[in-house]
């Protein structure tokens, strides 16, 4: 890949692919991983690029793309907790970020389904119900709802650990 | 909860710069040192199947009455086992420290040599195993029962003048067909394999560019 096209291209969206990256990795070594595999993939794909969408908008498309075939990939990770309560371990890089509220709000996003970390992590950069319909593939129509389902969800989750 | 979930997301990413992208240098090193791993794994797999082989060869012509034909399946087959366990050492010599693009092209020369140097025994292999196979029947109970039910059968040295040219003819046949039957053979046990290091090959070769 050359250097100019990772910084034209890529280095502009890396905040959205490094927290893209995190919400799907329990590890500095996996999250390392994935976002080389997901750069790589972008340049691999770059000549697939049309424009009948936002680059960004391809490029957090295909960041999750290359993430969930990366998860379903991984053998003996696992990704769900049944109890609805923080585990105290869920993940090995909880202290990602130096943030304490952050690192807690991301190991509640990793307890989600795949797809709903994809959903709120759209909706958390701010990204149009119509721009996350068309990253997920869904209808615009049903994000609301789905929105304030996980968004539920995740306040259970942290509830129950801070308190 | 003191702070909504967009709050936290916003402060916490107040500043993105602090967010720091990983080094993009090591994943083909990664896929390459995998890649060559599988295939080395596998390929060892192979020679301890030819180990079996070659002693249920060696125990069948003992027991089926063929034990001339038992040796030489015996002694072909450990020549394959002989040759590939000389590829093996090599193979196990690879530099790992290797760039990768260079580790797998290493992989590529010694993948590449290794087949040329197959197909060449292999055009041994397959005639001399298929006489060893007609003999061992040949001079089993069933080779006597033909001539008894034939007395008149044509015969030199010993051999059904006709069946023998076939015999023959088939094995050279199989010594043209050699190449083609052991593609065959490595495209069952190593085909995706291949395909994965073409397409790796080809695409570091497309970065290089």
């Amino acid at each position: 890949m050359s250097s100019d096209f990772y910084n034209l291209f890529i280095l502009p969206h890396a905040p959205i692919i490094i927290k893209i990256c995190r919400a799907y990795t329990n590890s500095q070594e996996d999250f390392e991983d994935y976002y080389q595999e997901v750069c790589l993939q972008i340049w691999h794909s770059r000549e697939r690029f049309k424009e009948h969408s936002e680059w960004s908008t391809w490029v957090y498309r295909l960041s999750l793309n290359v993430c969930l075939t990366l998860l379903k990939k991984q053998k003996n990770n696992p990704q769900h907790f049944a109890s609805d309560s923080l585990p105290p371990e869920a993940s090995e890089d909880s202290k990602a970020f130096s943030d304490e509220d952050l690192n807690q709000l991301y190991i509640a996003i990793r307890q989600l389904k795949e797809i709903d970390r994809a959903v709120i992590l759209l909706y958390l950069e701010e990204r149009s119900y119509q721009e996350i319909a068309e990253v997920i593939g869904t209808n615009p129509n049903n994000i609301g709802v789905r929105i304030q389902r996980i968004k539920q969800r995740l306040k259970k989750l942290l509830h129950e650990k801070v308190y | 909860m003191k702070k909504s979930i967009e709050d936290i997301w916003k402060e916490g990413f107040i500043n993105n710069e602090k967010l720091t992208a990983p080094k993009i240098n090591d994943l083909y090193n990664q896929k390459s040192i995998h890649l060559v791993d599988k295939f080395r794994r596998d390929f060892k797999l192979n020679l301890i199947y030819i180990i079996f082989l070659s002693l249920f060869f060696l125990g069948a012509g003992i027991f089926l009455n063929a034990v001339y034909s038992g040796i030489v399946i015996f002694l072909l087959l450990i020549s394959l086992l002989v040759y590939g366990k000389k590829r093996l050492d090599i193979i196990n010599k690879l530099d790992y420290n290797d760039n990768s693009y260079k580790y797998l092209k290493s992989f590529d020369d010694w993948l590449q040599a290794t087949l040329k140097g197959y197909t060449l025994l292999y055009q041994i292999f397959y005639p001399v195993f298929f006489l060893a196979i007609a003999g061992g029947v040949w001079f089993s109970p069933i080779g006597e029962k033909v001539m008894q039910k034939f007395p008149d059968l044509q015969t030199v040295l010993g051999l059904p003048l006709y069946p023998t040219i076939v015999v023959f003819s088939i094995a050279i046949l199989l010594i043209f067909l050699a190449k083609r039957l052991y593609e065959l053979d490595m495209n069952l046990i190593y085909k995706s394999q291949m395909d994965k290091l073409k397409d790796l090959l080809a695409d570091m070769e497309e970065l290089r560019a």
